[in-house]
C-alpha cells in the first residue's frame, strides 16, 4: 500500500489529477525478423544463380537397321527412299531426294507434301528408308524423320551402314 | 495528448514499414524454385536440339525418368557457354562430334566394339525390368549441327547389339505455324 493519502474507499490508488493509475501493459515479445529476411535472400540468390532452364524434349520414333554390313536389297514395291544431300558451304543446307519419281524437295514442307501423297498411295506400313550422304548435318536427318512421321508412316528407318 | 504523441514521433524521425509482404513474396519465389528445379543428371547433358516448327512429337518427356530406354549423348566439340552450360551455337559452323556419352561413361567415335558391348549389357539389364508390352528404345541426343558421319558409328554399334527401336530427341515446342491442310 503506497503512502498516497488520496485513495478511494476501495483502496485503489488515485493519481493527483484524479484518474485511476493503469497497470503497465504486459511486455511484448516480437522476434527480430531481419535475420530471417537475410537467410531468405541468400537462398533466393542461390536459386537465381544456379537455375538453368532446359529445352523441352520430345521423341521422334524410328527404327535402326537390322544388321550392319549387309547388302541392301533392291527397292521393294512400296518402299520409299529419301536421300538427304548436303548443299552449300560447310554443308549449311540440304535437299531431300525421293527415289520414287526422282523428286527433289528443297524444303521440309515440300518433302512433307510429297510424302503425304506416297502415304495415301502405299499405306502407313510402307517402309521409309532414309539415307543421309556426305557430311550432311544432323538437323536435316532429323527433319527428314520428322516429316516422315508427320506423313503418318509407321515404319521409318535408316539404311544399314556398309 | 494523442496528437502530441504523434507529433513527437514525427519530430523524432521514426520511420518504419511493414516487411511482412516482402517476406511473403520471397517465400513464394523460393517455393517456386524448389518445386521447379531438378538436380543435374549425367544421362542428359546440355546441348541444343533442332526445333521442328511442325513437330510430330507427343508430349514433352523427361528422358532421364523413363525406365525403358538407353540414352546416348553425342557430345559436340563446340565451346560451351559457361553461364548457361549450353553449347554456343553458331548456325554457320558445322560441329564435329567429340565423344559418345552414356551416363558418365565416355567413348571415342571409333570405339564401336566397346559401344556394342555396352549396348548389349545395358539392354539386357533394362529388358529384365520392363513390364509386358513395354519396349526397349535407344535414344539419341545429338546437337543439330553435328555431321551425320560422326553419328553413324552409333548405328553400327546398335545394329551389332541387335537393337531395333530408336528415338531421336528434338526440341518439343508449341506449333508456331500450322500449314494449310495439315
Amino acid at each position: 500500500m503506497s503512502n498516497n493519502p488520496k485513495t478511494k474507499a476501495t483502496g485503489e490508488e488515485v493519481m493527483p489529477e484524479g484518474r485511476p493509475r493503469k497497470e503497465p501493459p504486459p511486455p511484448r515479445y516480437a522476434p527480430n525478423i531481419i535475420p530471417l529476411i537475410d537467410v531468405l535472400f541468400m537462398l533466393l540468390l542461390y536459386f537465381l544463380l544456379s537455375t538453368r532452364f532446359r529445352q523441352m524434349e520430345g521423341d521422334i520414333p524410328g527404327s535402326l537397321p537390322a544388321s550392319a554390313g549387309t547388302e541392301t536389297t533392291g527397292p521393294l514395291e512400296k518402299e520409299v527412299y529419301i536421300k538427304v544431300i548436303p548443299r552449300g558451304e560447310d554443308n549449311i543446307s540440304a535437299v531431300y531426294e525421293i527415289s520414287r519419281g526422282n523428286l527433289q524437295c528443297e524444303s521440309a514442307f515440300s518433302l512433307f507434301e510429297n510424302l503425304k501423297k506416297f502415304q495415301k498411295d502405299f499405306g502407313q506400313e510402307a517402309p521409309v528408308l532414309i539415307e543421309p550422304t556426305g557430311g550432311v548435318r544432323w538437323k536435316y536427318v532429323v527433319t527428314a524423320f520428322n516429316e516422315a512421321v508427320r506423313a503418318k508412316f509407321n515404319n521409318i528407318g535408316f539404311i544399314a551402314p556398309t | 495528448m494523442k496528437n502530441k504523441i504523434l507529433q513527437n514521433n514525427v519530430a523524432a524521425g521514426e520511420v518504419s514499414f511493414n516487411v511482412i509482404p516482402l517476406v511473403d513474396c520471397i517465400f513464394l519465389m523460393i517455393i517456386f524454385f524448389i518445386l521447379t528445379s531438378q538436380m543435374a543428371d549425367p544421362n542428359v547433358s546440355g546441348m541444343v536440339f533442332l526445333s521442328p516448327i511442325e513437330n510430330s512429337m507427343g508430349k514433352p518427356v523427361l528422358q532421364e525418368t523413363m525406365k525403358n530406354r538407353l540414352i546416348v549423348n553425342v557430345i559436340s566439340d563446340e565451346p560451351v557457354n559457361k553461364a548457361t552450360g549450353l553449347p554456343v551455337t553458331d548456325p554457320n559452323k558445322s560441329g564435329q562430334a567429340q565423344t559418345f556419352a552414356i551416363g558418365t561413361a565416355k567413348f571415342g567415335l571409333q570405339d564401336i566394339d566397346a559401344l556394342t558391348r555396352v549396348f548389349r549389357d545395358k539392354r539386357a539389364e533394362i529388358v529384365k525390368t520392363l513390364k509386358p508390352g513395354e519396349e526397349f528404345f535407344l535414344v539419341i541426343r545429338c546437337d543439330w549441327r553435328v555431321r551425320y558421319d560422326d553419328v553413324r558409328p552409333l548405328f553400327e554399334a546398335a545394329a551389332n547389339a541387335g537393337i531395333a527401336k530408336m528415338n531421336i530427341s528434338a526440341e518439343n515446342i508449341v506449333k508456331a505455324n500450322k500449314a494449310e491442310g495439315s
